[in-house]
């Protein structure tokens, strides 16, 4: 059973990067919201945070943020057909990122684009990152491989080979 | 010009340093999950949270409203009930002796603390509801302040049920204790606040609150039963805790504006110990940035610095009335417990006397070093103190009086205001 105490460190440790993992995303009218949340999840599921819990906690805020989201989209939906108007659009996708960089990142699928985030953003390895999404590391450098090839093509710049891109594409514990 | 799709993205990084929630922010979140989750069913705890949410921001719009009934020249007789003590008990039987059930709040307290967040100025009005089992719950935020057209220093207002029985899953019927808070910080010459035309509160002094301020309390609390599977409602005759009245000692209105929100504040550089993911190779902070005030921890060893914030240029607040206080530079970190390290000048003038810590007393056998127990009593919390010229070094934290007096004694600090004036370790 985990302490308060520990609950205390482990919030003040983390929290900051949670929030700004989810600031990354979404808007910052939700953003207490789903750390808050993905905290009390930490909390009440103390006994599978093992090692490192960041990873985790990215793990936990990214299916709490995709929960808000949908809610978000669902009383939008009700909203507009209880006025019977044009359905107010959803919120803003990767808010404060270029038009250029953000169709490219949306033209790739959901998990494409979380692989190539977490590291790009978040600063994960490999390794780390495949613990957050739940996956192998070996299914997630494919989809990583998968990602920076599409993002390539849509981006128009050349693809560069696999050991020359920063230190968190290569910087895996494995 | 590198042509990397991923170093496109990662330079796209819309948020590249990661920053803290206030210290109000965070400590509402924690206390609410580790304290809500024991105590009540289901998605309580979510809605908890976002019921202190809600509080929040009501207060963030309601910060620039004028005080209703400023310039109203009606004389009434000061009446009115008295205000309930900063810190007391409840009456409602807690029903916590059915086990499973969380029970009724025994006691509560309401504390006035310095904000200890780095740049900001003011004061943090919290309450705190304690249960059964050493379980609590509270909230309430920072950066009340004084200005020339203030009476009303600052509002705050929670209220929360918690069920009390039966436990029985068959019975149709439950009990929930409801309780809540209204209270008001006020300069010396406020005398009562018309809260409604119902409800008046006679202001009453007390050692804890800083400058001479005064403290008006309501408490409420009340047993509901409803259906099971319903929640109980909020009462729907709880007065707007902002359309509030200040009235001197002859029940006259006094003219009033609340603060604005947020307060002004020294800008301060936020800083992080680990390094800040997704923006390149960074080291790992080993001291705290260097700033217009300095915080050194290193005589301490074998702890584990967090964040903080630091301000780079000490311009301080002219405009503020009461005596209040400026933290030039905030460090948090572990040392068996969680550390918040500040140093706090005058915000007025810095560089002058600062004002004393409300309601700190001497340590004995440690000259210098002031200690406020009560400053919440939930968390085990307390802010022990040093000057360091005409600044106070400050820790809050929990543990005993030793602990704070070794790790307070540890720390050493500058202040460069008019040239450096540092204090080593104790």
């Amino acid at each position: 059973m985990a302490t308060p105490e520990w609950f205390g460190v482990m919030f003040e440790r983390h929290h900051a990067q949670v929030a700004a993992y989810v600031r990354r995303r979404a808007p910052e009218s939700i953003v207490e919201d789903v750390v808050s949340e993905t905290f009390l999840i930490a909390w009440r599921a103390s006994e599978r945070v093992r090692g490192d819990p960041l990873p985790w906690l990215y793990g936990v805020a990214r299916r709490v943020l995709a929960n808000q989201l949908r809610g978000q989209r669902r009383r939008l939906g009700l909203v507009s057909r209880l006025r019977r108007e044009r359905s107010p659009s959803d919120p803003e996708p990767l808010p404060g990122v270029s038009e250029r960089i953000r169709a490219a990142l949306l033209a790739l699928s959901e998990r494409d684009r979380e692989a190539v985030l977490l590291v790009a953003w978040e600063g994960l390895t490999p390794n780390q990152a495949a613990a957050a999404v739940g996956c192998t590391a070996g299914t997630f450098r494919a989809r990583l491989y998968r990602a920076r090839r599409q993002l390539a093509r849509t981006l128009g710049s050349s693809p560069v080979a696999e050991t020359g891109t920063g230190v968190a594409l290569e910087a895996g514990e494995a | 010009m590198r042509s990397d799709p991923f170093e496109l993205v990662r330079a796209a990084n819309p948020v590249p340093s990661p920053t803290a929630f206030p210290a109000d922010v965070r400590a509402r979140i924690t206390t609410a999950i580790v304290t809500h989750t024991r105590c009540e069913h289901g998605g309580g705890i979510v809605s908890a949270l976002r019921r202190a949410a809600r509080l929040r921001i009501f207060a963030l719009a309601a910060g620039v409203m004028v005080v209703a009934g400023g310039t109203t020249a009606a004389i009434a007789v000061l009446s009115g009930q008295p205000s309930a003590p900063p810190s007391g008990t409840f009456t409602v039987p807690t029903g916590a002796t059915q086990r499973g059930v969380p029970g009724a709040p025994t006691h509560y307290s309401i504390t006035a603390t310095p904000d200890l967040n780095g740049g900001a100025v003011g004061w943090c009005l919290q309450d705190h509801f304690y249960f059964a089992q050493g379980r609590y719950s509270g909230g309430g935020g920072c950066g009340h302040i004084q200005l020339a057209d203030t009476a009303i220093v600052g509002v705050n207002a929670g209220s929360g049920s918690s069920l009390i029985g039966p436990l029985d899953r068959r019975s149709s019927v439950l009990h929930y204790a409801s309780y809540s808070d209204l209270v008001y910080m006020t300069t010396a010459r406020v005398a009562a606040v018309r809260v409604s035309p119902t409800l008046t509160i006679r202001t009453r002094a007390d050692p804890q609150l800083p400058d001479g301020y005064r403290i008006a309390v309501a408490i409420h609390e009340s047993i509901t039963s409803v259906l099971a599977g319903q929640r109980p409602q909020r009462r729907s005759s709880s007065p707007n805790p902002f359309a509030v009245v200040p009235l001197d000692g002859a029940g006259r209105p006094i003219p009033s504006h609340l603060a604005p929100f947020p307060p002004p504040r020294e800008p301060g550089a936020f800083w992080q110990a680990q390094p800040t993911s997704g923006v390149g190779p960074q080291p790992t902070l080993h001291r705290p940035p260097a700033g217009a005030c300095e915080i050194d921890t290193s005589a301490l060893r074998g702890i584990e610095l967090f964040f903080g914030s630091v301000v780079q240029h000490i311009r301080g607040v002219p405009q503020l009335t009461g005596r209040t206080y400026l933290s030039c530079a905030e460090t948090q970190f572990g040392y068996r417990n969680g550390v918040d390290a500040a140093i706090l000048l005058d915000a007025q003038h810095p560089g002058s006397a600062p004002a004393p810590i409300p309601n700190a007393a001497p340590v004995p056998g440690h000259p210098g070093i002031v200690d406020e127990p009560a400053s919440d009593i939930g968390t085990g919390k307390a802010l022990t103190a040093r000057r360091v010229g005409n600044a106070w070094l400050v820790i809050e934290t929990g543990g005993t009086v030793a602990y704070r007096v070794n790790v307070l004694g540890h720390l050493a600090a500058c202040v460069h205001l008019h040239g450096a004036l540092c204090a080593p370790p104790a």
